[in-house]
């Protein structure tokens, strides 16, 4: 234990000792880090866009006027035994009319237009949902082949499938750039705690080579290395969150603007996940530098 | 059964051989100076001695154990019993006069309670006992050498070696140097000093073992450096 202790007490030293050195390193991995934090961020961001979108995409079907209900919950049931369908929500023209003046409620011209009609404009409609997004194109040619045109005055169907394609395409490129950018930081990182490792052990060869004639085992030599790597990871997670959510917090107003208002809040989410994903960011640094030290050890440190 | 002993044992650096069929015994308690010139291989058998080097051929014992074939993890226990100071001390510069004594032991895993009872005695030992706090660019030579013997006897070892120690200093602290070293054999350490100082080999009057291009050469008991 107390063997444990001295080696996490130089491994400290060393890393103090060694400002610059440290400062360096830490600076490269934060980097590392940070890409792969934007790049993070980046997939919440789509993965939430494109779940907004979705829940957008549904078939309006307008009914025509003077149906009895009787017909429309009959249509209403064989609409939702066809395959592929989610959910069928049935609008009155009477709900329909309410929602229209919700939405034009500061318009004062359709409002006058709604009073000088005196009657209702709006019909009856039934709102189709699919249980996949690839589903709505079946269920639209199944309502156009002519069984339901008495019934039916017409099917719309809001097609956000070419925005998907588009925040898809696009959000796969941001990812392969951001894996790039993140490989050659890693890779960057990688050389330069190797570097850092090889100084530390030249720095220190007078100390390691008493250490070695005054009996001290290989792992007590070792181990303030690896203490020291471990640090390194530590302490570039540590800045990275912090610079992370930072950037999140003076971001989150134009988020707000980029989802249409929608409740979204990038800093809950991350605040909400943090250990996780800092956790498995500290968790791959530490990895990935003790890997460093063990090469650089492996070749300069005999012992 | 001697403390020490090579069994005919030959070093070779590819075509060079350092040592050629060393046989030595050393007994517990003796004092051996080991000279010759540069290059007569006295370094080497140190190096062998503290496993820092693998033999070619031969055997090496000390105190009833084989070290010929030693595993690196054995490596440390054997340089626990082993005590060494080199002519140019080795001292880490960061550390104080107690600092540099107190690693030997806190890198081997003693507990601070023997830590502050040991570093104290070793030091009155080697006359230090009142420089604890000195950083060594302050100490003299002879100052820097008797924080080198009191950190190699930290651990209480069975041999000291003592590979030139007396190269860096003046007379004075040559003489006091090799008193210390006189004083730790009547102890009980057995010491080997390897040297090729003629004035210091003769002032000891203890066993000469005389090496030449990688050869003992002549072992007298209360012998003198003659080359």
């Amino acid at each position: 234990m107390i063997t444990l202790w001295r080696v996490i007490k130089f491994g400290f030293q060393s890393f103090v000792r060694n400002f610059w050195l440290s400062l360096v390193t830490i600076t490269i991995i934060t980097l590392s880090l940070l890409s792969i934090s934007a790049l993070g961020a980046v997939s919440v961001m789509s993965t939430e866009a494109l779940r907004g979108l979705e829940d957008k995409i549904d078939i309006s079907v307008y009914l025509k006027p003077k149906l009895t209900e009787g017909q429309i919950y009959a249509l209403k049931g064989e609409l939702e035994a066809l395959g592929g369908v989610k959910e069928v929500v049935y609008i009155s023209a009477e709900e329909a009319l309410v929602k229209f003046r919700e939405k034009y409620q500061g318009n004062e011209q359709i409002g006058e237009a709604l009073v000088l009609l005196g009657v209702n404009p709006l019909g009856a409609s039934l709102v189709v949902k699919a249980n996949s997004e690839d589903g709505y194109q079946e269920i639209l040619t199944r309502l156009e082949e002519g069984d339901y045109d008495d019934i039916i005055q017409e099917a719309r169907f809001d097609d956000y499938r070419q925005v998907i394609t588009g925040i898809n395409d696009l959000t796969n490129k941001v990812k392969t750039a951001g894996i790039w950018v993140s490989g050659l930081f890693l890779l960057i990182a990688l050389l330069v705690v190797f570097n850092t490792m090889r100084i530390n052990i030249y720095t220190h060869r007078q100390e390691i080579e008493i250490e070695r004639l005054v009996g001290s085992t290989n792992w007590f030599i070792r181990g303030p290395f690896w203490v020291e790597s471990i640090l390194y990871a530590l302490v570039a997670t540590i800045v990275t969150a912090g610079v992370f959510y930072g950037a999140l917090s003076w971001l989150q107003p134009y988020v707000v603007g980029l989802f249409n208002g929608s409740s979204f809040n990038l800093v809950t989410y991350f605040q909400g996940n943090w250990l996780t994903f800092f956790g498995l960011q500290f968790l791959a640094a530490a990895i990935l530098n003790m890997l460093a030290s063990g090469i650089a050890m492996r070749r300069y440190l005999k012992v | 059964m001697p403390l020490i002993e090579f069994r005919n044992v030959t070093k070779k650096y590819g075509h060079y051989t350092a040592c050629k069929g060393v046989n030595l015994a050393i007994e517990d308690g003796e004092f051996v100076s080991i000279v010759g010139q540069s290059g007569a291989g006295k370094t080497t058998l140190v190096k062998l001695l503290i496993a820092e080097e693998k033999i070619t051929e031969g055997r090496i014992v000390v105190a009833d154990w084989d070290i010929t074939n030693i595993r690196p993890r054995e490596v440390p226990i054997l340089r626990e019993q082993i005590g060494v100071v080199f002519q140019d001390f080795k001292l880490l510069e960061k550390k104080t006069v107690y600092e540099n004594v107190a690693f030997a032991l806190e890198v081997s895993g003693a507990d601070n309670a023997r830590i502050t009872n040991v570093v104290p005695q070793l030091l009155k030992i080697v006359g230090l006992e009142n420089f604890t706090n000195q950083w060594p660019y302050a100490l003299s030579g002879g100052e820097m050498q008797r924080v080198a013997i009191a950190r190699a006897l930290a651990h209480r070892p069975k041999i000291l070696i003592a590979d030139e120690p007396t190269g860096n200093l003046d007379s004075i602290n040559t003489k006091e140097i090799v008193n210390l070293l006189q004083k730790i054999n009547e102890f009980g350490t057995t010491v080997i000093l390897v040297s090729h100082n003629k004035e210091v080999v003769n002032y000891i009057k203890k066993r000469v073992v005389t090496m030449h291009q990688g050869e003992i050469t002549s072992d007298q008991a209360r012998g003198r450096y003659l080359l």
